[in-house]
């Protein structure tokens, strides 16, 4: 695709006359753009996360860095119940944080890929505003909102709805809340594209044949427009089971989650060899999660590979 | 007669300000197979979706059965749509698409399993259910579309140019099928086409629609020799047009009158005072090419031009005024017209009764 496209941009007449000519100047091109690329992965991808992985062999060094023998200690104290529990923790979290995001998200985007006014820019450009500010910028707003004499319980006080402050910062639901506010975005948009390309035709087809609203979502919506949940639910699943600011910040310190005890380990405990144990563990289960994500999308999609 | 399966009275029906439909009243005979027939933006389609239940009507009632449906949701019609995209769910088999409508109304499974296999053997696609939709061809997707709509046994199957993505032969052959399970069901169809001989050869009613108003309703041999108007004849079929003025009567079916210049007698000119002005439908298939100083000559002209079309042979011929007219004849009729060359003088013809009078 790539080479095609640079060969029209640059030597549309070459290609024209003779092709076989033209393919060495793409594969230059292609070649030239890709190097960089891949250079860039290799250094800053490839090898420290090379480095992590041998890191997780090592013994702790006393000076707080790693001593050269191999060891499989620091994935045996991994399973220790007390890191498993931040495991399932965290794990829990970020289901809870997919499912509120997709529950929030899918009638707003299925309403968005609906709206047949010039509207529909303005509030697509409103769901990707809040990337413009530093998301951690933005936790710290959710943290003014709920706090103890924050902005949410006064206005319920002053409107005599509560009568005395909900204590929200500092819980779970807190860090839910916070999660599910960074992430929505990324909800969103997945589900919006693959709502958008649904056929409505199809929707038709399913009431002329008597699906009820219920049903029509069920047995043609939801399976059509499921690698639109699919691929939204890994990339809000993803970074909730590593994000580590949001606890940090809204959840004080008393919840430990995947991300602050990775960021923990490195930082604070100076267990390196440990902390990169853990890393791996989390990279093992994401790529697991994107195997399935990978299988799901060829066994559900209707075009077979798109 | 009975009561009419579908009844539209008085319905009105704009899209954005734009009006399709005003004051529409159409009746659909039990069994019967009718063609909605028209140009696009004729309001064909916006019919058929009023009638599934895809659109509500501003104005006026849609009845089925003699019941009132404009309450009724699509999925509470029994009527079904066969889609010009034929809209078959892309994620489910083709089994499961034919057993969608079976399965929403909660059939029990064995029935479905014998119903669909009735379905899909009825359309020629027996042993096909395990395919997905798109590894079928244009054609059988077609097929799959219409058992999917029949299995449901509708009052009513609505077909929304269901043949306008397949190429000719495969159409053709489609025409004959459709036809031929129509008669074999008895159901009643509703056929959007744009396509004038498709409605003819397929129809038992066509109804001719210009911009939300019925042209003509009629069998397919009154629209095609009897057209109603000037619209209905050149939407159906080829035609000569030419102008003509009423000179006087004779007797009291016939006229004298001026065609383009040239005096002539005219069937079918019932009551039509002196002064009249009208148009004159010559189908190519109704003139006949003669020498130009026989006595039946009507009319004269230079030939222009032959176009051989394989059936047909067709020949322009450019008159006095201008105006330029087709003759077309089945090839191996003998005839004047076979070897005459361009740049011939010739004369025209027509056996009388043949000629249609247009106001």
């Amino acid at each position: 695709m790539l080479s095609a496209t640079a060969a029209n941009v640059f030597m549309p007449i070459q290609f024209n006359r003779r092709p076989r000519d033209a393919m060495r100047p793409a594969g230059f091109f292609k070649t030239f753009a890709i190097a960089p690329l891949a250079g860039w992965l290799l250094l800053f991808v490839l090898i420290p996360n090379a480095l992590v992985l041998a890191a997780s062999f090592l013994r702790r060094d006393e000076s707080g860095f790693v001593e050269l023998s191999l060891t499989l200690g620091n994935y045996r104290r991994l399973l220790d119940p007390v890191y498993l529990r931040v495991f399932a923790h965290s794990l829990v979290l970020a289901c809870a944080a997919t499912v509120l995001c997709l529950v929030l998200a899918y009638p707003f985007a299925y309403w968005l890929a609906r709206l047949r006014s010039g509207l529909r820019p303005l509030l697509l450009t409103l769901v990707v505003v809040p990337f413009w500010t530093n998301s951690l910028v933005r936790v710290y707003a959710i943290r003014a909102l709920l706090a103890a004499k924050g902005l949410m319980n006064n206005t319920l006080l002053v409107l005599g709805l509560i009568d005395e402050p909900i204590r929200l910062l500092y819980t779970p639901a807190a860090v839910l809340i916070g999660m599910v506010y960074v992430l929505l975005p990324f909800m969103i948009l997945p589900l919006y594209n693959s709502i958008e390309k649904l056929d409505r035709r199809l929707v038709e087809a399913a009431a002329d044949l008597g699906a009820g609203p219920w049903r029509r979502f069920i047995e043609v919506i939801l399976p059509l427009t499921l690698p639109g949940i699919i691929s939204g639910s890994l990339l809000v699943f993803m970074p909730a089971l590593g994000l580590f600011f949001i606890t940090d910040v809204l959840g004080g310190s008393r919840d430990l989650l995947l991300g602050n005890f990775l960021k923990d380990q490195f930082l604070d405990a100076r267990d390196w060899p440990f902390g990169a144990a853990a890393s791996m563990a989390l990279i093992g289960l994401l790529g697991l999660f994107l195997a399935a994500y990978a299988f799901s999308l060829k066994r559900f999609s209707p075009g077979g590979e798109a | 007669m009975s009561i009419p399966v579908v009844e539209f009275k008085a319905i009105a029906k704009s899209y954005n300000g734009l009006q399709v439909l005003e004051e529409f009243y159409l009746s659909i005979a039990e069994g019967e197979f009718l063609s909605l027939l028209g140009p696009s933006g004729c309001g064909k389609t916006t019919l058929l979706r009023l009638l599934a239940g895809f659109e509500a009507p501003d104005r006026g009632e849609i009845f089925l059965d003699g019941v009132c449906v404009n309450p009724l949701p699509p999925d509470r019609r029994p009527v079904n749509t066969v889609f010009q995209s034929y809209a078959l769910f892309p994620h489910l088999s083709v089994f499961d698409n034919v057993a969608f409508g079976l399965k929403m109304k909660n059939v029990v499974k064995a029935e479905i399993r014998q119903r669909v296999g009735e379905a899909l053997a009825a359309v020629q696609l027996p042993g096909y259910g395990e395919r997905k939709p798109r590894q079928l061809s244009g054609g059988q997707q077609q097929r799959v579309a219409l058992a999917r709509a029949l299995v449901n046994q509708p009052r009513v199957l609505l077909l929304d140019e269901p043949l306008s993505a397949l190429d000719y032969k495969l159409r053709r052959a489609m025409q004959v099928e459709l036809k031929a399970l129509q008669r074999r069901l008895g159901v009643t169809f509703v056929f959007v086409t744009h396509d004038q001989e498709e409605a003819l050869s397929l129809s038992d009613r066509v109804v001719v629609l210009r911009e939300g108003v019925i042209e003509q309703i009629g069998v397919p041999r009154a629209i095609y020799e009897h057209p109603a108007s000037r619209f209905v004849a050149e939407f159906v079929g080829e035609g000569n047009f030419l102008d003509g003025v009423v000179s006087g009567p004779l007797g009291e079916m016939s006229a004298f009158a001026v065609v383009e210049g040239t005096a002539c007698v005219l069937r079918c000119a019932h009551g039509l005072g002196a002064g009249t002005r009208f148009t004159l439908l010559l189908r190519p298939e109704d003139l006949r090419l003669v020498e130009p100083a026989a006595a039946e000559a009507r009319l004269h002209g230079e030939l222009v031009e032959k176009i051989y079309k394989g059936v047909t042979l067709d020949a322009v011929v450019e008159l006095e005024n201008g105006k330029q007219l087709v003759v077309s004849a089945f090839l191996g009729q003998s005839g004047f017209g076979q070897e005459g060359r361009p740049g011939q003088r010739v004369g025209l013809t027509w056996a009388a009764g043949r000629e249609r009078i247009l106001l």
